[in-house]
């Protein structure tokens, strides 16, 4: 018997008390140990349940579909398409070196910069939206070789398939396909869709277990738009606009074409322009700023119309009134007053138009108050806000008479156009007023917006409130009856006089040059000049107003300086497509004209022709 | 002596290898997520440990047959000693991987000796107990001498650092001395000793004071020194009764750390729930009980100090883990004898079993 034999030794007894003791201490540790099982898994259990699943669910965003953006014609002008981002997984990346070697040429890099990429713990996109080519490459030496931690992400990528046409006012996206400028930023909420997303168990291994995922907000596709841009228009205006750019040798240059009596924009060119797609090259941020919105100018003698139209209004003159040009020189407050040339004695208000005499201008403009030719100045839009549906329009500079600003001689200058400056969208827009009969018209570039099933939506505000498509009329300008006896003045400008280069055979076209002389704020002087040519077609009933401004064209160059010679050209082009592209007719016979007067409500054309 | 071989007790038996098998099992459920992120396929843990537990075995039977007295003799006793202290300094003169040395490689597998050195100071303090025991108690011809040698092999573990092993090897040593009757004066003592050694150790050094932070309140920095805690709080609790079932967790996938060798118990406790986590703690009771009792029943006090801190080591290690994946101890690093992955363990574990189960065999009927 062991207990009897330990039993006899005293010893030994000791020790075998001391064993059955320790075996009771650690046996308690092991009760212990039960009680705090029972806890956990039994009364902690449905906390510790939901803490495992927090640690196991996680939601990815993903991200909405862009809309497109389209002409009016149908002609898509963005679009996304989906592409590969390459990624390194670096912890799970076993040779970096062996990597760097292989795909540096697959991948279009150094191998020293693909090696530094490799460096490091966690994710790195070694690629964002590769092209396919690219993708296909790389996956074929990543399988071959089976390198580990090298993966790829579905991406999309804003697409523009016309490249540079009208790429100041679509804009475009950053790498985040969020909006940057243009029309991508400014409707950035419409076009955008929304974000789904996507509630997902994961390990923490960065596996996504794919069987138990679930949506729990799809992304949704963003709202398409359809411009009122024709892309044809469009495109001939941004050619004939480098064409006369490069000849005059100038800094740039800027034409809109507007339907006087929507207010639809048809083209709104810039120059130099840029490649949409090509967000690398240097022109991509240079040359971003729309001239047509965001870029006020001094308008020149084309504002002489405004100053002709609203004496003819406030019945100050007739169009036969003879002014006295004075040999073409005027003494006013502090200097004097040139015409272009001098020469010019007694002419005719319309003849004043037709030679474009500052002399001539002046003197009627002072036949009003200095502030109702102000008045004036405003109901014609200007040093003010057109509406436009378009992102970073600028009013302009215009004094207020009464204010220090506005000098002795000030109502004099701005009489043809100078000490003021506006937006070519502002001096588009009086334009389209004298061509319409007098309606001051909001312009707009967004034609619709479409939901992702095509449809159109009606509930889409701009920010004044009326919904996307309306045509809004500011207010009316000009009686129809006077708003007519301008535009026929202007008709002689392209005729007979300084406007000749416009002529466009078969149709009567109603112009005005300009040729202003920019002030340099830092030198605060005149220095280049402004060339610039507005006008419209036809004058039997205007279907397109259009104006061309280039910016420092030089005395020398080919074409010259001057608003006729070097925008004169590009007017006459664009006119010429405007009648291909939107099937003008040639201009009616007077009697035809008269009949088809009679049965227009809209009263467009109002006035029989001579 | 042949049909003492059969007279091996088989509660014991049954045990262990019970442990190993459902061990190597979990091992696989264990790691393969991490086998196969890290690997491609997802067998690579469980290979290594099946090798492990095939020489295991071979140990284990091996200690079965070999008469544990054998071991008894000085020269064996000084050899293991020497040999291990020889051991544990050759690691620290090895370069370090993972900011500590623990470990001499040998081409595929790599040895850590401070498993061994559990097993040595066994053997020491058994034979010296069993020889001399009556001079336990006398400070230059007892306590002196035994805290040079185990002192000096724990200290050497420590420095490494593998301060949980250190522990354990103090736990081991404690609970011999005690047994072969420590008086309290030195238990008192000695006990003091350790307490101010392991709150220096603590104070010193901001990792593990941050772990007894940690320990008290796990939850107040769940992603900092809290985490391996709340991670392992969350398996076992999520594995609730009966557990989402084999290979089911989720734990294991990257939020648990060391799922497979320090943490395995919570992968137990989440597959198999609190009927997995008592089956285990119930297998090791059965150790605790079968080797006390061939301890008792040995016929000389060799056999009874050796059968005592073997079965000491085996299921104090196991409660210490146990202990510290459900949070009732601060984390270290202790594998689970005989189901954590890890080969040294694994045939320390082995030859302790071995042994126990030799001890069984020449019990006295």
């Amino acid at each position: 018997m062991v207990i009897g034999r330990l039993r006899r030794d005293p010893a030994r007894s000791q020790q075998r008390t001391r064993a059955l003791v320790a075996v009771t201490g650690i046996s308690l540790w092991a009760v212990v140990l039960v009680v705090r099982l029972v806890n956990l898994q039994v009364y902690q259990h449905d906390t510790l349940v939901d803490r495992a699943r927090q640690n196991r669910t996680m939601t990815i965003e993903l991200a909405g579909l862009r809309g497109d953006i389209f002409a009016r014609g149908g002609e898509v002008l963005a679009t996304s398409i989906e592409l590969r981002s390459i990624y390194a997984q670096r912890d799970e990346i076993e040779d970096p070196d062996r990597i760097a070697d292989l795909l540096a040429p697959a991948l279009n890099v150094t191998r020293a910069e693909l090696r530094k990429k490799l460096d490091g713990s966690g994710f790195r996109y070694l690629r964002r939206k590769a092209p396919p080519s690219m993708t296909t490459a790389v996956r074929r030496i990543v399988s071959k070789h089976k390198l580990r931690g090298i993966n790829w992400v579905k991406e999309s990528k804003r697409f523009y398939p016309q490249k540079e046409l009208g790429a100041q006012i679509i804009g475009a996206v950053n790498i985040d396909n969020e909006g940057r400028f243009g029309i991508e930023r400014a409707y950035e909420s419409w076009i955008a869709g929304e974000k789904g997303t996507h509630l997902a168990v994961r390990d923490n291994l960065g596996h996504v277990i794919g069987s138990r995922a679930a949506m729990l907000d799809n992304p949704t596709r963003g709202d398409d738009l359809v411009l009122t841009i024709d892309a044809g228009l469009q495109y001939t205006a941004e050619e004939a606009l480098r064409e006369a750019v490069l000849r005059t040798e100038a800094e740039g240059g800027v034409a809109v074409v507007m339907d006087p009596y929507t207010g639809n924009l048809l083209a709104v060119a810039n120059y130099p322009t840029f490649d949409l797609n090509n967000n690398n090259h240097p022109d991509f941020r240079t040359y971003q700023t729309n001239r047509a919105v965001a870029h006020a100018i001094e308008p020149g003698s084309v504002l002489k119309v405004v100053t002709v139209a609203a004496a003819l209004h406030e019945q100050l003159i007739t169009e036969e009134d003879i002014i006295d040009c004075q040999g073409g020189l005027l003494r006013v407050p502090g200097g004097v007053i040139r015409d272009w040339k001098p020469g010019f004695e007694k002419l005719s208000v319309r003849e004043v138009l037709m030679n474009s005499s500052n002399v001539g201008t002046v003197k009627i403009a002072v036949k009003m108050s200095a502030e109702k030719h102000h008045q004036w100045l405003l109901d014609f839009g200007f040093a003010g806000l057109s509406g436009v549906d378009l992102p970073g329009e600028v009013g302009g500079y215009l004094a207020r008479p009464g204010t220090r600003a506005w000098s002795r001689r000030t109502q004099e200058t701005i009489s043809f156009g100078q000490e003021i400056s506006a937006t070519p969208l502002q001096v588009t827009s009086a334009l389209a007023a004298i061509a319409n009969g007098g309606k001051l018209m909001r312009p707009r570039i967004l034609h619709e917006v479409r939901d992702r099933f095509g449809a159109r939506r009606e509930d889409r505000l701009l920010r004044d409130g009326t919904p996307v498509g309306s045509s809004v009329v500011r207010h009316r300008v000009l009686d129809s009856q006077i708003a007519r006896r301008v535009a026929l003045m202007m008709e002689s400008v392209v005729d007979d006089g300084t406007g000749s280069p416009a002529q466009v055979a078969g149709y009567r076209i109603g112009g005005k040059t300009s040729t202003a002389q920019k002030f340099d704020n830092e030198l605060g002087a005149y220095g280049g000049f402004v060339a610039g040519f507005g006008g419209f077609l036809p004058i039997s009933d205007p279907r397109v107003v259009i104006f061309v401004a280039i910016d420092e064209p030089k005395r020398g160059s080919s074409w010259g300086h001057g608003g006729s010679t070097a925008a004169g050209p590009v007017f006459r082009t664009i006119s010429e497509a405007a009648i291909r592209i939107l099937r003008i007719a040639p201009d009616a016979a007077p009697d035809e004209a008269a009949v088809a007067d009679a049965g227009d409500p809209d009263g467009r054309a109002v006035s029989p022709l001579p | 002596m042949a049909s003492r071989w059969l007279a091996v007790d088989r509660y014991l038996f049954f045990a262990a290898t019970t442990l190993i098998a459902g061990g190597l099992v979990m091992v696989y459920s264990a790691s393969f997520a991490v086998s196969n992120h890290n690997f491609g396929h997802d067998m690579q843990h469980v290979t290594r440990q099946s090798i492990a537990v095939l020489v295991g075995l071979v140990l284990l039977l091996l200690g079965m047959f070999i008469d544990y007295r054998r071991y008894q003799k000085p020269v064996v006793v000084a050899i293991a000693v020497l040999g291990i202290i020889a051991a544990l300094v050759v690691v620290l003169a090895l370069p370090a991987s993972r900011g500590s040395s623990r470990w001499i490689p040998l081409g595929v597998f790599n040895v850590q000796p401070s498993e061994f050195a559990k097993l040595v100071v066994i053997l020491f303090l058994a034979s010296f107990l069993s020889r001399k025991a009556e001079r336990l108690n006398e400070f230059k011809r007892g306590i002196l001498p035994i805290s040079l040698v185990v002192g000096s092999i724990t200290l050497l573990v420590a420095v490494e650092p593998d301060l949980g092993t250190a522990c354990m090897i103090a736990a081991i040593a404690g609970s011999m001395l005690w047994v072969g009757g420590l008086s309290w004066k030195y238990v008192a003592n000695l006990g003091a000793i350790a307490i101010v050694a392991a709150t220096a150790q603590i104070m010193r050094s901001g990792y593990q004071s941050r772990r007894i932070v940690a320990f008290l309140d796990p939850w107040a920095d769940a992603r900092g020194a809290g985490y391996q805690t709340v991670q392992s709080l969350t398996a076992v609790g999520s594995g609730g009764l009966t557990g989402v079932g084999f290979a089911e967790g989720q734990q294991k996938t990257g939020f648990l750390p060391d799922p497979y060798t320090d943490f395995i118990y919570a992968v137990i406790a989440e597959e198999f729930g609190l009927v997995g986590a008592l089956v285990v703690v119930s297998l090791f009771m059965v150790l605790l009980w079968r080797g006390f009792r061939a301890a008792l029943r040995a016929p000389d006090p060799f056999g009874f100090y050796v059968g005592i801190g073997l079965s000491a080591f085996l299921v104090i290690q196991a409660l210490i883990n146990m202990s510290i994946v459900v949070n009732l101890l601060p984390t270290t690093g202790i594998p689970l004898p005989m189901i954590s992955y890890g080969g040294s363990s694994m045939l320390v574990s082995c030859i302790a079993v071995g042994i126990l189960l030799n001890i069984s065999q020449h019990a006295h009927t």
